[in-house]
């Protein structure tokens, strides 16, 4: 199993917004790193970056001996995301999307009917599962995007804000397929506000924003030229 | 300096500015822009009628145009409802409580290109004849009072349908109908969508019946008496506009109807296109997997297949009138670039989201597969081409020309994917 470098990483939006600056980490198979912070902090721009959402001002991240920014390809078939945003194609029904994404990455099987059935049928996604996705409400939505990301039986899995508009049942749902996926050697990226850091049940809670943002903003404050009078 | 409104509001006077900005929320910033566009487009075709009738005996002329009228009734009666439902600037009217006058005017703008594409298609053959002008007129006056009076009735027509829909969509008597039409016609049949088929029913068969009239009478009466049906039917859109305009608030409920209608379809539970991959025999089998997802939310969006059927049968209606090589090429070359509209209309985030794409597939592929999406029409029309060459011989187009047309479509094609395919290369810099 590899580990995923994050060694170097700067991102700015623009010469004086920078985000992260000169992150340096390593994620491991198996666990299940928490990211927390206040709004604006850099998670969901750390996770754009390692989900190839988002390329890097600086730096890398390698996937073992892959540069992830320059394969994309080959390191996203490892993956599985759950997005910040809602977007999902919204003429097809649920189980269309599984079976799509499923057959896209030649992982259908005879038994995978019945995976996609038994997946939905944790997340409570009911009858409406056959419906298509644009007239879901944005928890149903949520869980086609957690049931889409997890039935690939990803290495690394992405989940920004996975709990976002699920009821309580559906949450602990998730929490557990997390774990479970923790267990079997996934390595688990997720940034969520809905829980404190005790109750995220990460093995690893990672701070943002990451060392040296501040300092960065500081020095950058402190270059600024004068106001003009 | 104090102006009267100054002086009379007992409120606030400095509220009230000298020279006040009037706020326009009903015009989008890129109405200018769009106006442009559409001009542009009559002017085109306008341009391209004119040149193609060039040469044509006038009784030739008058023929074709009542095809193109006749046209002109079936698009009317199909694309109205497409066009003006569900609208998205109800919110704004419902804001405004905005009266009745504003909001006929505002769906006849709405839809004016429907009305004014085939007067930019039928003037100008109707217009330009070195005979006479008299003659000319006449015609082009039954052509104006057709196109303008058919456009209005069927914009009536249809903000009425919205109650008798829901009545159908909603009540047991709809789906005791609903059950009974399915096993009739072998197929699911949403009894909410009838009201509104019979309206695109009765809308083309009065379009074409009155043409039809006309030029009877034209033929044994004289060219006045052709008017007539013409302006029985201006007669019928006045009584709409001026006794029937109770009939507009009913704009809400249509509205209300076809949001709820094309948002969910059949309950959202039909399929309307079920293929299999095995059945995509025109695409490379490892494209397959990601095109026919695609490919189905396309025609679940739009039933393109409809259009390009019915274009189809246009382009065979104009080749019977048999008007020459250089018009048959360029309605051939119009046709094979309208192809690819419904890809443009679908190319956005709600059938592939940019993440979606990326986690799927390269930039690269998407462009492929949008490519080849395009190819299932080429086999229709290399045979529809190919039919008229043998039927028509000279008066169609040439081995040669569908040589150029045929790579004309292929280019256009490729474009067409490139441009709605490179978005997805995530943005180095931006945050999106």
């Amino acid at each position: 199993m590899q580990k995923l470098f994050v060694e170097h990483l700067s991102k700015q939006y623009s010469a004086r917004k920078t985000v992260i600056h000169d992150m340096n980490e390593v994620f491991t198979p198996g666990t299940w790193t928490g990211l927390v912070g206040p709004n604006g902090s850099g998670k969901t721009t750390f996770l754009r970056l390692i989900s190839l959402n988002s390329y890097p001002t600086s730096g890398q991240i390698r996937y073992g001996d892959l540069d992830i920014h320059q394969k994309p390809g080959r390191y996203l078939q490892h993956v599985g995301i759950v997005h910040d945003e809602e977007s999902l194609p919204g003429e097809l029904s649920a189980v269309e999307l599984i079976r799509w994404v499923l057959t896209s990455r030649n992982q259908w099987t005879e038994n995978s009917e019945d995976a996609i059935r038994e997946r939905f049928d944790r997340l409570q996604l009911d009858e409406q599962r056959e419906e298509r996705i644009k007239t879901y409400s944005t928890g149903m939505k949520k869980k086609v995007q957690i049931a889409a990301a997890f039935s690939v039986n990803p290495k690394i899995l992405i989940l920004d804000e996975p709990l976002r508009g699920l009821d309580r049942a559906s949450r602990e749902e998730v929490l557990r397929m997390i774990r479970e996926s923790a267990n079997r050697g996934a390595m688990v990226l997720m940034a969520s506000h809905l829980f404190t850091e005790g109750e995220l049940q990460a093995d690893r809670i990672l701070h943002f924003p990451v060392a040296g943002v501040q300092e960065r903003a500081q020095a950058e404050l402190q270059s600024e030229p004068p106001a003009m009078p | 300096m104090t102006t009267n409104s100054q002086r009379s509001n007992p409120i606030n006077p400095n509220l009230i500015t000298p020279n006040p900005i009037k706020p326009n929320p009903i015009k989008p910033k890129a109405f200018k822009a769009r106006l442009l566009i559409q001009v542009a487009l009559l002017l085109i075709l306008a341009l391209w009628s004119f040149l193609s009738s060039v040469g044509a005996e006038y009784g030739d002329r008058v023929i074709t145009s009542r095809y193109f009228m006749m046209g002109a009734a079936a698009l009317y009666a199909f694309l109205t409802p497409y066009l003006l439902f569900p609208d998205s600037r109800l919110p704004l009217y419902q804001l405004g409580n905005t009266m009745s006058a504003a909001i006929l005017k505002h769906l006849l703008g709405r839809s004016s290109m429907l009305c004014l594409v085939p007067l930019a298609v039928t003037l100008p053959r109707l217009l330009t004849s070195p005979e006479s002008f008299a003659d000319s007129l006449i015609y082009a006056i039954q052509a104006i009072l057709f196109l303008g009076s058919l456009w209005i009735i069927a914009v009536f027509r249809y903000l009425k349908t919205g109650e008798r829909s829901q009545f159908w969509k909603e009540s047991e008597r709809g789906q005791i109908l609903q059950q009974r039409l399915t096993v009739v016609l072998k197929t699911p049949v949403d009894a909410g969508s009838l009201p509104t088929l019979l309206e695109t029913i009765l809308i083309t068969s009065m379009g074409m019946l009155i043409v039809a009239v006309g030029a009877l009478l034209t033929a044994s009466a004289g060219i006045y008496a052709g008017l007539f049906p013409a302006i029985l039917l201006l007669t019928y859109a006045i009584w709409l506009i001026f006794v029937q305009r109770e009939a507009l608030p009913q704009y809400y409920r249509t509205n209300a109807f076809f949001r709820e209608y094309f948002r969910t379809g059949l309950d959202g539970k039909e399929d309307p296109v079920s293929v299999n991959v095995e059945e995509l025999w025109w695409v490379p089998r490892n494209l397959r997997a990601d095109l026919l997802p695609v490919l189905m939310q396309m025609d679940r969006k739009i039933p393109s297949s409809r259009w390009i059927y019915a274009g189809h049968g246009v382009m065979w209606i104009l080749a019977l009138q048999q008007p020459g090589r250089s018009v048959m090429l360029a309605a051939w070359a119009l046709f094979l670039v309208i192809h690819h509209i419904p890809m443009l209309i679908t190319s956005g985030e709600s059938i592939l989201p940019a993440w979606f794409a990326r986690w799927l597939g390269s930039p690269f592929h998407w462009i492929v597969i949008r490519f080849w999406i395009q190819m299932r029409w080429l086999l229709l029309i290399v045979v529809s081409i190919f039919l008229q060459q043998m039927i028509f011989g000279e008066a169609s187009v040439s081995t040669q020309d569908l040589v150029v047309l045929l790579t004309g479509y292929l280019s256009v094609g490729a474009f067409a994917a490139y441009a709605t395919g490179h978005h997805l290369r995530p943005s180095k810099s931006a945050l999106r």
